[in-house]
Formats: structure tokens, sequence, C-alpha cells
């Protein structure tokens, strides 16, 4: 019988552990998420019978299935937490990044800027380097460390969702290990989209 | 995602549906890109671009929406220099404009499928080349031209109601 009560007791402590970790997971996140959005949605929030069901009687369902079968809940918990830790390859969004192999051609900032001069004979853009975008290519020039060249680059590039989009523009290579950095997007499509 | 309001496009003379985004490609490559309010599930954008096609090249005339602090959004909100046209330029890739009676609806994105494809292809804001593309014959009495046929709006804040059908 001790055994049994220790077993209970053991759960109750792992039931205020679990508690404890979603009230610090939850801390600071946005409200309008879409489960509150969903949630306000929801006519029969109003009713005293939902919320009873949402407040009271579902909490404390969970709370003694916890109790009652809680080294499922640690292992669930752990394996959680090493999926965080260590997400599957698959799981994780691919970051595009420039790749040696895509550089194109070594060029001073200005000779970029009287390539990319805009002009439209409607006066639907600012005439300058870039255009509506010039402020965008101007803050990424601040970026540019003694160190960097800026060269054009075009890449072709899968998405994990098997999307293929050509990206090409113009990214900083560092003098010194020829490694591609930062970039600025000119033109960023699908391919065979048609 | 549900499927999602198109934009309008004036070609030829004619207004169209243009399932295509040019303007996201702005904000992605780091246009400035105000805080617009996300309260429809057929609009996750948050805003209606009105386009035009002058000479060849593509405009956006116009705006609608609204942002988060529950002000309207023009083009002047996005381009206050620009209030009343800006050409495309950073655009490149193609345009697809739905014609004809719908073939499959499917409520996700630009997903449904219609008979007829028009696609421009855009390079740098200019119309490069335009072809018509067919995906075939529907029914008889299948709707015609582009649709959302279900979206939730949700409320903005609680001193507005909320509005629409199902999600």
């Amino acid at each position: 019988m001790n055994y049994f009560y220790g077993y209970l007791v053991a759960g109750v402590l792992v039931l205020m552990i679990v508690y404890g970790s979603h009230r610090i997971s939850i801390r600071g996140k946005e409200k309008n998420s879409i489960s509150d959005l969903l949630e306000s949605m929801n006519p029969d929030r109003e009713k005293i019978s939902y919320r009873l069901l949402n407040n009271f009687v579902a909490p404390f369902l969970g709370s003694i299935l916890i109790v009652v079968v809680w080294p499922v809940a640690v292992y669930m918990k752990l394996r959680q937490m090493y999926i965080d830790k260590y997400p599957p390859a698959s799981s994780v969004e691919r970051v595009f990044t420039v790749e040696p192999a895509n550089l194109i051609e070594k060029l001073t900032v200005v000779e970029i800027q009287n390539r990319e001069l805009v002009s439209d004979p409607l006066g639907g853009a600012p005439v300058v380097p870039f255009g509506h975008l010039e402020k965008a290519w101007q803050k990424f020039v601040q970026k540019k460390g003694e160190n960097d060249s800026v060269w054009s680059f075009s890449a072709l590039w899968e998405t994990n969702w098997g999307r293929k989009e050509e990206k090409s523009g113009y990214v900083f290579v560092n003098n010194e290990n020829q490694n591609p950095g930062a970039f600025f997007l000119t033109l960023d499509r699908e391919v065979d989209s048609a | 995602m549900t499927a999602q309001i198109a934009e309008r496009l004036l070609y030829q003379g004619e207004m169209l549906s243009m399932c295509t985004n040019p303007l996201n490609d702005y904000f992605s490559m780091g246009g400035d890109s105000p805080r617009f309010a996300n309260n429809c599930t057929a609009l996750w954008r948050g805003y209606v671009g009105d386009w035009e096609i002058i000479d060849s090249r593509l405009y956006l005339v116009g705006l609608s929406g609204s942002l988060e602090d529950g002000s309207e959004a023009t083009l002047a909100t996005v381009f206050p220099e620009f209030p009343r046209r800006v050409f495309a330029h950073w655009y490149s890739g193609t345009v697809r404009i739905p014609q004809g009676r719908r073939l499959e609806y499917v409520h996700m994105g630009y997903s449904s499928k219609y008979e007829r494809d028009l696609i421009l292809e855009i390079k740098k804001g200019v119309v490069a080349a335009a072809h018509l593309r067919h995906n075939g014959t529907a029914e008889e009495d299948a709707p015609q031209g582009y649709g959302v046929q279900a979206m939730t709006v949700f409320p903005i804040n609680e001193k507005n109601s909320s509005d629409g059908g199902q999600p």
C-alpha cells in the first residue's frame, strides 16, 4: 500500500512540475494567437456550461490522468524536450544562403548603383538606384565591412515544400575566407510557376 | 489556409482578378511594410491592391486595407511620395489572371482552377510576354470568374462587431 501512496505522491509532484512548466512556457506569448482568436469566435464561450467544462472539468480530468499515469507524462515531456533540442532535419525550415558557386562578378558599389538605376516615363518611381527600394539598399550597404567586397549572384533554390525559386542580387563576400554573407535580393521568383 | 481574395488588375480596358501579389515581393525585398490588420481569413495579407498595365508596364494604382491601429491603409501609406501611381520595377515573375468558368474550387490560397489562365511574364515591372493557358472545360452551370466561397472575419477590437461565414 505504501508503494501505491508513494506512486500517487510522485504523480502529484509530476503534475506540479508539468503545470509550472506550462505556466512558464505560455508567459509572454501573444494574446492574439490562433487558438485565442478561434476561441473568441466561439459563440458558446459565454455559456456557463462551456466555462465549467473548459476551465474546470477538463483541467481536473487532465490532472487526475497525469497523477495516475505520470510515467507516461514524464516520458512525453522528456521526448518533447529532446525534440526541441535536437529537431529532426526534415522539420527544420531551410534558410537560403548564397554559396560560393552562386557568385558571378565582383563589383563596386558605384558600378552596382549605375546598373540598377530605375526610371519610369510616367514618374511612378524615384530616379535613383533600386527605385522604391533605394532605402533598403542604403541600409544594406551600410553593413558592408572593411574586409568585404560586393559580388553579384544568381542561385536556384528549393524550399522544404519543393517550391523552386530563382534568386539573384548582390552579396558581401569576405576577402579573407571568400565566404558569401549578407545579401540583397533583386530577383526572387518561382521557377516554372506558369 | 482559406482561399484568398484576389488583387485587381485593369488590363486592356477590362477589370480582372489577379492571383499574384507583387507587393509581397516589395516587402520581402526590404521595402517598408506597414502593420496591416489581419482580421479576415480570406485576406491574410491585409490589403487588396489595384494594378494597371500601361504601355506594358505594371503599376500599383491603389490599395485598400486596414492597419492594426484601425486606420485606413491607402497607396500613400506604403508609398507616401507616390500616392497616385507606383511602377512595380521590383517585380519579376509571372502574373496569373484566371478566366472563364471554375473547374475546381480549392479552399486554399489561389489554388482554385479555372478554364483559362492568362499568364503575363513580367521582368523588372515590364510585361515581356503574355500567353493563354487552357486548363479544360467546366460544366455549364459552373460559376463564372474568380471568387472566394467562405471566410471568417475576426473582430479588430471589442468596439467592432464580427461578420462573416464559416471558416
